[in-house]
C-alpha cells in the first residue's frame, strides 16, 4: 500500500548528481583518514605527535619537537593541519601556530614546501599522507631551503650572516616554542 | 545539501541509487512514536516531493489508514521530500498514540487471513518445525533452514501471497546460477523444498572444493564469500593475483583462470599456463593444482586480509575494495596497483595529464613514469 503524494514538475537532477558524487568521495576520504589516525597513534614518526581535532576529521593538530643539534632543538612547535574535502587528491594545508624564525616559514605560520603544493609547481601525490608531510616539515625546519624562500630577509641572513641567523632562531625558539599552548605566542 | 539535510533528519534511512543518479529510493527506519518502523520511500524526483511514495509494514499501514485525509493534506502543503516525510512521521506518531490508548481499552485487533494461515501451518508442519527458522508476525514470509551432508547451513526465504497455495510463492536461495523450479500448487512449499534440497545435494562437491580453497588460501574477493559465488580472487604475491572461476557442475576440473597484475609479471605465467593446463589432476587438491599449473605459490590464509593489507591495498584510498572493485590498475613500471577510479581521479586533477578517447595518460603517483588508465564508467 502506498501513501499518496502530489505530482509536480521540474528538474534538479544535476545538482543531486553532484551531491551524490561528493558523498562517495567523502566516504573514501573518511576511510583513509581513519586509517591515517590509527597509524599516527600506533606508529608516529620521529619527533611528531598528531591528533584529530573534533570528530569530523577535517582539522588535525600536531606538535613537532625541534631536532637535537639544530637551532630549534628543545623547541615545541604547534601546527594546524587542515584536510581539504578533495583529500588525498589535494594536499593538506599545514600552518605553524608557534612563531618560528625560518627562511621558509612566514609570520603567519605559512610554510613554503613543494610537497604541500599540487603539480606541476609542487610535488604533492596522493601517496603522501599527514604523517609523511609532517616528517618533511620537521626536516625543513632543521635544513632550511634558502633557494626557495618565503622570508627573503631571513634567507639572506641564513646564507650570508649565519651566526646572526642562528642567534635569532635560538632566541625565538627559547621565547616562543616552549609552551604547551600555542595561543601564548599572541601575548608576546 | 538536500541529501545531507535529509540524512541528518532521518539517519536510519539509507539512500539507494544507481551510479551518478539521484537517490530514487530510501530504505530503513523512521522513528514513529519512539519505535523505529521499517519504511521504504520512493523519491523519483528527489529532493522534491512529486511522485513520492512511502510504503511500510502492514501494522503501520493499518494504523495510518484512518488518517489518510491528514496525509493527503500534508502532501499538498509539502514542497520537499524531507518536509513530507516529517509530516508523515508526525501523523503516524499521533496514530500510534491513539492506537495505544485504544489497546489499553481492550480493542486490539489482529487481522490474519485465516485460511492462508491454516494452510501454511499444515504445510510447515508437514515439513517439520525443525526446518522453520523464522516466521513473520503476519504469516506472509518465513525462512526455512537445512543442513547439507557437509554440515553447511542453508536458508530459503519464502514469501507467500493471499492466493497461496494456488499462487506461486516467491523464494530466495543462495545458490550458484539462481534457483528455478516448477511450482506444483498441490504440493505447496514442500515441493519447492524438495527441489531445493536436491540442488543442495548436487552441489556438495562444489562447496567442498570452495570451502577447501577458503580454508587454505587467502581470499581477496569476494569480501564475504556466499554460497552462490563461483569465483575466488587469490593472491600470488609479487603484486599478481589470480581469479579462478569454478564450474559448479565440475568443480574438480580445470577452472577458468584470469590473471591480474603488471603485464610483465602476468605474461610469463599466462604463457606457462598454455603449456601446463593439461596437467591439471582432479585427484590433487585445488590449490596444489593451481600452484603446479601457474608455477607460483598461492599466499596462504593467515587470519584475514589485514596481514597483507599493505601489499594489496590501493595506496590512494588505503583500501582493498572500493566501489566493488579491487586495485586492478597496476603501474607497468613500478608495479604498484591502484583502483582505476582512484587513479583516474588523481590523473584528471593534474594539468599535465592527457586524455584521448576513454584513456587518460599521466605520471604514476609512485614512480612518476608514464601510466595509462581507462576512464571508469
Amino acid at each position: 500500500m502506498y501513501f499518496p503524494c502530489s505530482v509536480m514538475s521540474g528538474e534538479e537532477e544535476k545538482i543531486i548528481q553532484q551531491i551524490l558524487e561528493e558523498f562517495q568521495v567523502m566516504a573514501q576520504r573518511v576511510k583513509r583518514l581513519q586509517k591515517e589516525c590509527q597509524q599516527l597513534k600506533e606508529s608516529p614518526p620521529a619527533g611528531v605527535t598528531c591528533w584529530p581535532e573534533g570528530d569530523n576529521l577535517e582539522l588535525f593538530r600536531a606538535v613537532l619537537r625541534g631536532e637535537e643539534g639544530t637551532v630549534y632543538s628543545g623547541g615545541i612547535f604547534h601546527l594546524e593541519v587542515e584536510v581539504p574535502e578533495r583529500y588525498p587528491f589535494l594536499p593538506p594545508k599545514v600552518r605553524f601556530l608557534t612563531k618560528v624564525y625560518h627562511p621558509n616559514i612566514d609570520s603567519a605560520g605559512r610554510i613554503c614546501l613543494d610537497l604541500l603544493k599540487m603539480p606541476p609547481s609542487g610535488s604533492w601525490r596522493p601517496l603522501h599522507n599527514i604523517s609523511s608531510v609532517l616528517t618533511s616539515v620537521r626536516l625543513l625546519l632543521s635544513s632550511p631551503n634558502p633557494d626557495d624562500p618565503l622570508m627573503t630577509d631571513i634567507a639572506e641572513e641564513y646564507q650570508f650572516q649565519r651566526p646572526q641567523y642562528e642567534a635569532t632562531a635560538k632566541e625565538w625558539t627559547a621565547k616562543f616554542a616552549q609552551s604547551d599552548d600555542p595561543e601564548d605566542r599572541q601575548s608576546s | 545539501m538536500a541529501l545531507s539535510e535529509f540524512c541528518s533528519h532521518f539517519p536510519l534511512l539509507c539512500p539507494r541509487c544507481r551510479p551518478s543518479k539521484p537517490p530514487h529510493e530510501f530504505c530503513g527506519f523512521v522513528d514513529i512514536g519512539g519505535v523505529d518502523r521499517e519504511v521504504r520511500v520512493e523519491t523519483p524526483h528527489f529532493p522534491r516531493v512529486e511522485g513520492m511514495r512511502i510504503s511500510s509494514d502492514t501494522c503501520l499501514q493499518e494504523l495510518v489508514v484512518s488518517h489518510m485525509d491528514q496525509l493527503l493534506e500534508a502532501q499538498k502543503t509539502s514542497s520537499t521530500a524531507l518536509e513530507y516525510l516529517q509530516k508523515f512521521q508526525k501523523v503516524c506518531s499521533e496514530a500510534v498514540r491513539c492506537d495505544n490508548r485504544g489497546r489499553e481499552e481492550g480493542e486490539l485487533q489482529v487481522e490474519l487471513n485465516e485460511s492462508l494461515v491454516r494452510c501454511l501451518l499444515a504445510h510447515l508442519e508437514g515439513l517439520g518445525w525443525s526446518r522453520v527458522q523464522q516466521v513473520s508476525p503476519n504469516f506472509t514470509s518465513f525462512t526455512l533452514q537445512t543442513r547439507d551432508a557437509g554440515e553447511r547451513v542453508h536458508l530459503l526465504r519464502v514469501r507467500v501471497a493471499d492466493g497461496y497455495p494456488h499462487e506461486e510463492p516467491t523464494v530466495e536461495a543462495d545458490l550458484p546460477g539462481g534457483f528455478e523450479f516448477n511450482y506444483e500448487p498441490s504440493e505447496g512449499v514442500a515441493g519447492v523444498v524438495r527441489v531445493w534440497e536436491a540442488r543442495l545435494a548436487s552441489l556438495q562437491e562444489f562447496w567442498d572444493v570452495m570451502d577447501q580453497i577458503d580454508k587454505v588460501a587467502l581470499v581477496l574477493d569476494p569480501p564475504t564469500p556466499c554460497r552462490h559465488h563461483t569465483f575466488r580472487r587469490l593472491l600470488l604475491g609479487n603484486q599478481v593475483n589470480v581469479q579462478v572461476t569454478l564450474s559448479p557442475q565440475q568443480p574438480r576440473h580445470l577452472p577458468q583462470c584470469l590473471l591480474f597484475g603488471p603485464s610483465k609479471r602476468t605474461r610469463p605465467i599466462t604463457t606457462r599456463l598454455t603449456h601446463t593446463y593439461e596437467e591439471w589432476d582432479a585427484e590433487r587438491s585445488f590449490v596444489e593444482n593451481l600452484e603446479h599449473l601457474l608455477g607460483e605459490s598461492v599466499v596462504r590464509e593467515c587470519g584475514g586480509v589485514e596481514g597483507v593489507e599493505q601489499e594489496v591495498e590501493c595506496p590512494i584510498c588505503y583500501s582493498l575494495h572500493f566501489q566493488g572493485s579491487l586495485p586492478d590498475q597496476p603501474c607497468e613500471h613500478c608495479c604498484t596497483p591502484f583502483h582505476a577510479a582512484c587513479l583516474y581521479d588523481w590523473l584528471s586533477s593534474l594539468p599535465a595529464a592527457r586524455q584521448s578517447m576513454n584513456i587518460i595518460t599521466g605520471e604514476c603517483p609512485y614512480c612518476s613514469k608514464n601510466i595509462t588508465c581507462k576512464i571508469p564508467v
